[in-house]
């Protein structure tokens, strides 16, 4: 019987091998040129929709049995190619599996199903005084067990740290459909993982009481004092932190239909918990750096657009996009190094800093993506990420299109443990092929194809800095 | 007749929004559709829309199966409020349907007994035109001219006349003058253009629009959501393209007692000395931005006190029944009514208010 029919033997609804229902899934978040796309497959050959974990079990078993590739997906909003199907078996999509499991309201934590969604958990803790401790830009959609396998951060994360913080267990299921419940070092193996060791299908996280939130706008005139106010707002115990370069303010406005401002300067919006709330330590801050507070509404309104980031691409229609991390430090130089290499460029910043001292940092690019020399200017997405490399940025996280710089990402020591983790666990690569590390043969040549992706952008750039990106305005949803 | 390539309303008009999705996904978080479909991606919100984008592309062919994934959506605009990009989804949604009626492969068998009956008699109940004025009372005097005219709608002419009755009393004995045409009204399109069924809305369009401006008002008030959005939105649109004019101001009769309450006008005497929670419906809230209007009426009732769901305003959830779900699809409206009527009872209130026919149809 193949392993197909058993799916559907064993799972019945849960399975699907339909054509129209598998190509849904030949995507993430990321549009990459069709070209690149064409070197792979995309398209799964069964999709299973697990409620249970003994449904993840069993579909685990078959996998292993008929040594079929399993692929993780929680909502594909990570545009690293992570939930792509490289080698075509079968693709979990984990998002039906949702459940908040308890809330122990005594020790402040929750265990939750993977596929839980941020902003669902924030209103299902509500009632209890309870709220996430950190949330992703992307919170509402993205699953609580994606971010965890990315490794990211998001809202919150200045105060409560990324993701591997919050999370102090986890039950993973492994090739064969065995269940394992994981803390520690052998969790911290899953944390960046990219689904490329099992499926992770609960998680345990700590949460804050529910405090009300003081927002604060602060405006500065360059990019020189921008890390030292991250850190200092790590100082006074902020929640949050972000930074939004004028640039990026514009293209919001833009999108809104709205009229954008000059092109300098950038806005700091700073959220504190009510017991930790200073209205005299902020401004003294503000004052200090020469930053000057903004009105009150503009707070508001950048924490109630949070959400948002992406609305600029209503101008693109593409949006091309570099993220990194880097010390608070080393901020005004990458910025610096950033705005020489995309001169002839508008792009925009959004940036949020984590408690270690680090930023996660965004740099958008709008472009129409219409003509044969556009495939060459996507790979200006990696030019903020080639600048920033000699001030100590790395490449925010690996998934597939960033394999090959897995020591930089997870730190050479991490990687190489994962490394032996994955030989020791999978040892064919069936979880997740193309992505991290493995010893598939799609695994070393998407390896090699990202290698030859960073080295030719790096090599390319010099042409791509000369070649504009042009965004096409486009018409704006009430003309329609 | 339109001209099928000028619309505004065609699939080909939306090419640059299907490019702007960002794939966030934010869609698919809130449909109530999705909620009870078979949970793949494809169904979702942001599934159909990357399906559009292929077979705007030519690489995905409109499938029945796809047929019926987009004829499961209630109209309800929940993807519209929080999409990532702003896009117009459901004029997409519509846009599609109405391709697909194009190609031979809509609409749903209930549309297409609506659109017999619109096609055979004006209204989408079948009903005689005769009969439109059944629920007129002695009290109900039109004037033979006058600035505001009563568009009674089909639902409510033929089938819930209290919420016409209602809405005329009051502009009766508050004195306001009023203009009614019932005998003459044809169905308002909306259940037809939610359905894709382009060709016959454009009929009964016409034939209101021109009703309407041969009876020189300035404004238009009906008592129902479904023909206020459509009047408010769709004939400003549609006009336009067919070259006629439309200037008058469409009004919800909710959008007058509110008026008349906060003018001091209309005061509530009879007490409701219950607690009450209110549903927002879909066509009336998130479409035409009435929120305020029904807590103004039910703030100015001695005794009512109102407890809000979880979900209201624009993050109201919907009812089932919009978009011709209910008719074709009863158990998936029930599905999505049940949780609506589940997270009424859970503020423990006495009464769960509405103020639109489809919202009482879910239930
Ligand atoms: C508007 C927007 C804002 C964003 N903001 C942020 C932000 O603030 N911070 C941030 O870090 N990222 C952000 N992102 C990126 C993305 O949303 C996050 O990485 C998110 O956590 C991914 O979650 P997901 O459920 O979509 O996972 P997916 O993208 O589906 O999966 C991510 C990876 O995890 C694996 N995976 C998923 N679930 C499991 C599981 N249960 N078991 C094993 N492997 C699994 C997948 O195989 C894949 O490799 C943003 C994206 C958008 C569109
Ligand atoms: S309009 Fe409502 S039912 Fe239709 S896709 Fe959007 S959210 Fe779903
Ligand atoms: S919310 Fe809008 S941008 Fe996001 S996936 Fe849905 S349609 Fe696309």
């Amino acid at each position: 019987m193949s392993y197909r029919t058993c799916l559907h033997k064993v799972l019945g609804a849960a399975v699907s091998t339909d054509p129209e229902i598998l190509r849904a899934y030949d995507h993430d978040l990321g549009e990459m040129p069709a070209l690149l796309l064409s070197l792979f497959r995309r398209v799964p050959d069964a999709v299973v929709l697990p409620r249970t974990v003994k449904d993840v079990c069993e579909t685990m078993r078959i996998a292993l049995l008929h040594h079929v590739p399993v692929t993780p997906r929680g909502q594909g909003t990570s545009g690293y190619g992570g939930s792509m199907p490289t080698r075509g078996g079968i693709l979990m999509d984990i998002s039906r599996m949702n459940r908040v499991l308890t809330i122990d309201e005594q020790n402040g934590f929750v265990d939750v199903e993977p596929g839980v969604v941020w902003e669902n958990l924030a209103q299902a803790l509500a009632p209890f005084g309870l709220d996430n401790r950190i949330c992703p830009t992307s919170g509402l959609s993205s699953t609580v067990g994606g971010l965890f396998c990315m490794g990211g951060m998001g809202i919150g994360s200045l105060r409560y740290g990324d993701i591997k913080e919050v999370v102090t267990e986890i039950d993973v299921v492994e090739l064969g459909g065995s269940v394992r419940t994981l803390t520690g070092a052998d969790m911290d193996m899953y944390h960046q993982s990219a689904g490329c060791l099992g499926i992770v299908t609960r998680l345990r996280l700590l949460c804050r009481p529910r405090t009300k939130l003081h927002h604060v706008a602060i405006q500065f005139s360059n990019a020189s004092r921008i890390g030292t106010a991250m850190l200092e707002a790590r100082r006074l115990e902020a929640y949050s932190a972000s930074v939004f370069s004028q640039e990026y303010m514009n293209m919001q406005a833009e999108a809104a239909g709205n009229a954008s401002g000059g092109k300098q300067g950038f806005t700091m919006l700073l959220s504190f918990e009510e017991p930790v709330w200073n209205e005299d330590a902020v401004q003294a801050m503000a004052k200090t750096l020469g930053g000057s507070l903004m009105p009150q509404s503009m707070a508001e309104h950048e924490w109630e657009q949070r959400f948002y980031p992406m609305r600029i691409k209503r101008n693109g229609p593409a949006l091309l996009t570099g993220e990194f991390l880097i010390k608070c430090t080393e901020f005004q130089r990458a910025w610096e190094s950033i705005s020489r290499q995309l001169s002839k460029d508008r792009f925009g910043l959004e940036a949020f800093a984590c408690h270690n001292g680090t930023m996660s940092v965004l740099i958008y690019i709008l472009d129409s993506a219409e003509d044969l020399a556009s495939l060459m200017r996507m790979g200006k997405a990696m030019l903020p990420l080639h600048a920033v490399e000699k001030f100590g940025g790395v490449v925010y996280s690996s998934g597939l299109w960033f394999s090959s710089r897995l020591d930089s990402v997870l730190g050479a020591t991490k990687a190489q443990r994962l490394r032996e983790y994955k030989q020791c666990r999978d040892p064919h690569g069936q979880m997740n092929p193309g992505k991290l590390c493995g010893n598939s043969g799609v695994t070393r040549a998407c390896i090699l194809l990202s290698r030859l992706i960073w080295v030719g952008t790096a090599l390319s750039g010099p042409i791509s800095r000369l070649l504009p990106c042009r965004a096409r305005r486009l018409r704006l949803h009430k003309e329609v | 007749m339109l001209d099928e390539q000028d619309s505004l309303m065609q699939l080909e008009n939306f090419e640059e929004d299907l490019k702007i999705c960002a794939r966030c996904g934010f869609c698919k978080n809130v449909c109530p559709t999705y909620l009870y479909s078979d949970g793949f991606e494809a169904f979702s919100p942001r599934g159909r829309l990357h399906f559009l984008r292929e077979y705007a592309a030519g690489r995905e062919k409109m499938s029945a199966s796809w047929v019926d994934r987009l004829y499961r959506c209630t109209s309800c605009e929940r993807c519209m409020e929080v999409c990532q990009t702003s896009i117009p989804l459901v004029p997409l949604w519509e846009a599609a349907r109405a391709r697909a009626v194009r190609e031979g492969k809509g609409p749903m068998p209930a549309h297409v007994r609506l659109r017999n009956a619109v096609a055979k008699t004006g209204n989408p109940y079948d009903e005689p035109l005769e009969k439109q004025r059944g629920w007129m009372q002695q009290e109900h005097k039109p004037a033979e001219h006058a600035d505001m005219l009563v568009f009674g709608g089909c639902t409510a002419s033929y089938r819930i006349p209290a919420m016409l009755r209602t809405g005329v009393s009051i502009l009766q004995r508050q004195g306001i003058p009023y203009m009614y045409l019932g005998g003459k009204e044809h169905c308002c399109g909306s259940p037809l253009l939610r359905t894709g069924q382009k060709d016959i809305a454009a009929e009964v369009i016409a034939h209101n629009i021109d009703l309407i401006n041969e009876a020189g008002v300035k404004q238009v008030v009906t008592p129902c959501g479904g023909c206020s959005k459509t009047l408010k939105h769709d004939y400003l649109l549609w006009a336009k393209r067919m070259g006629k004019p439309w200037t008058v101001e469409v009004l919800h009769f909710s959008e007058i007692y509110a008026r008349l309450i906060k003018e001091g006008k209309l005061v509530p005497t009879k007490a409701i000395n219950k607690t009450v929670t209110y549903h927002d419906p879909c066509h009336v809230g998130r479409a035409q931005g009435l929120f305020e209007e029904p807590r103004v009426i039910m703030a100015a009732i001695p005794g009512l006190k109102l407890v809000e769901m979880p979900h209201h305003g624009k993050d109201s959830r919907c009812c089932g029944a919009g978009g011709g779900v209910k008719s074709n699809y009863p158990e998936l409206a029930d599905h999505i009514a049940q949780d609506r009527v589940q997270e009424a009872a859970d503020t423990g209130a006495d009464v769960l208010a509405t103020i639109v026919r489809a919202a009482l149809w879910g239930q």
